[in-house]
């Protein structure tokens, strides 16, 4: 492989080496859930 | 390596490769359509048609992560290098396991809107100014785009045509796509799905790439950094004579930082361009084979005493002169133009 390749191989992948995991991180933080306390909420047939 | 256009080169290898691949594929498809419906909450079953775009989404994520972590494997333990050979076309199986999930998807998510699907798919939700809820599908259309570019730039022609470097470029542009998948992936399913099963995997994958990557970037970036010793000549000193196998080689640095592959061959040296005039690949890991270098990553072939490709093939490459000083040898750091006979030096001679 020519010199300017490795470096551009080497230069993106110390940017996406950084960047996948953060993102991954990210989009699992960011996940919402539901609140373990919610009330109960009754469920009737429609027209009763 | 050929004297004329010939749409597909097989052989066996290829064969063998492709077979596996392709049972592979409908094997895990297999096995995440029967076992996948079994496994799910039954509180919340999954229809079959969502089943059927998970299976070709997953198998294509995967199959991406798998090509994405041959290279950096090949570069850091040569035993994957076998994988690497075929590497084009798992490539193009994987665009192909993309465009059935895309199809999955249009077919059941968008197939029942009053306007055309491509429409609804781009039009169904553009809250772009929101993280929660953001249009996780431009980053999977983006990426299959450039798989599709990929795949139709795949062949030979197209690499002899734009030539080796604009190509690598080009087929550069995988990183955006594994980056949009790993988006559209993050923003899509993982934030719907609760099962923390598929998002543990994901990371694991992003992870080994990432890893791979960077271990295989480091050490190249330290060869890169080797300050070459210069003799009073000009030669730059490029190890020692036993350090070199017979019929294989040692890989000099060059001030400029360009690599030089030096071939122990028949008791003499020689020394051509570290780099294969058909995908860059690195030549000095290969060896001698019928008494031509062979590129370890496809096997093409050159005379090691002038650069040049057997008959009736025509690529060329870059030699350059040794001197031997005992048993170290120089390297002349000015390579001559490719394809020049230069004589080996045979070992233990003094040139």
């Amino acid at each position: 492989m020519q010199r300017r390749q490795r470096t551009a191989h080497r230069r993106i992948w110390m940017v996406l080496g950084v960047v996948l995991p953060t993102l991954v991180i990210f989009a699992l933080a960011s996940r919402q859930t539901v609140p373990v306390d919610r009330p109960a909420v009754l469920i009737e047939a429609p027209g009763q | 390596m050929s004297v004329k256009y010939v749409p597909v080169t097989w052989n066996r290898n290829k064969y063998i490769y492709d077979a596996v691949a392709i049972v592979a594929i409908v094997l895990y498809l297999y096995v995440f359509l029967r076992v996948g419906g079994a496994l799910q909450d039954v509180t919340r079953p999954v229809d079959g048609a969502i089943l059927r775009m998970r299976a070709f989404g997953t198998c294509a994520f995967f199959m991406l992560t798998i090509i994405l972590c041959i290279g950096p494997l090949a570069r850091l333990d040569r035993r994957f290098l076998p994988l690497l050979y075929n590497r084009r076309h798992f490539g193009v199986m994987t665009c192909g396991v993309a465009i059935m999930h895309a199809d999955a998807v249009l077919r059941w998510y968008f197939a029942f809107s009053p306007v055309d699907p491509y429409v609804a798919l781009l039009g169904s939700n553009t809250d772009f100014g929101q993280w929660l809820g953001f249009p996780f599908e431009v980053f999977g259309i983006a990426a299959l785009l450039v798989l599709l570019v990929l795949a139709a730039t795949s062949h030979d022609f197209w690499l002899s045509f734009l030539t080796p470097p604009v190509w690598k470029t080009l087929h550069m542009g995988i990183y955006f796509a594994y980056t949009a998948i790993i988006a559209h992936v993050g923003l899509g399913y993982l934030q719907s799905q609760k099962d923390p099963t598929f998002a543990a995997l994901v990371g694991m994958c992003v992870l080994t790439v990432a890893a791979l990557h960077v271990m295989a970037a480091r050490r190249e970036g330290h060869v890169d950094r080797i300050e070459p010793v210069t003799a009073d000549d000009g030669f730059v000193f490029a190890g020692q004579v036993d350090d070199i196998e017979n019929n294989r080689a040692i890989v000099a640095i060059l001030p400029l930082g360009e690599r030089v592959a030096i071939f122990r061959h028949d008791g003499k040296l020689s020394a051509i361009s570290n780099v294969c005039a058909h995908q860059n690949g690195p030549l000095g890991e290969g060896r001698i084979i019928d008494g031509a270098v062979t590129c370890p990553w496809h096997g093409f072939q050159y005379r090691p005493e002038d650069g040049c490709a057997p008959a009736p093939f025509t690529e060329r490459i870059s030699t350059y002169r040794l001197r031997l000083d005992g048993q170290q040898i120089y390297l002349d750091p000015n390579a001559l133009p490719p394809g020049t006979r230069v004589e080996p030096v045979v070992i233990g001679d003094a040139t």
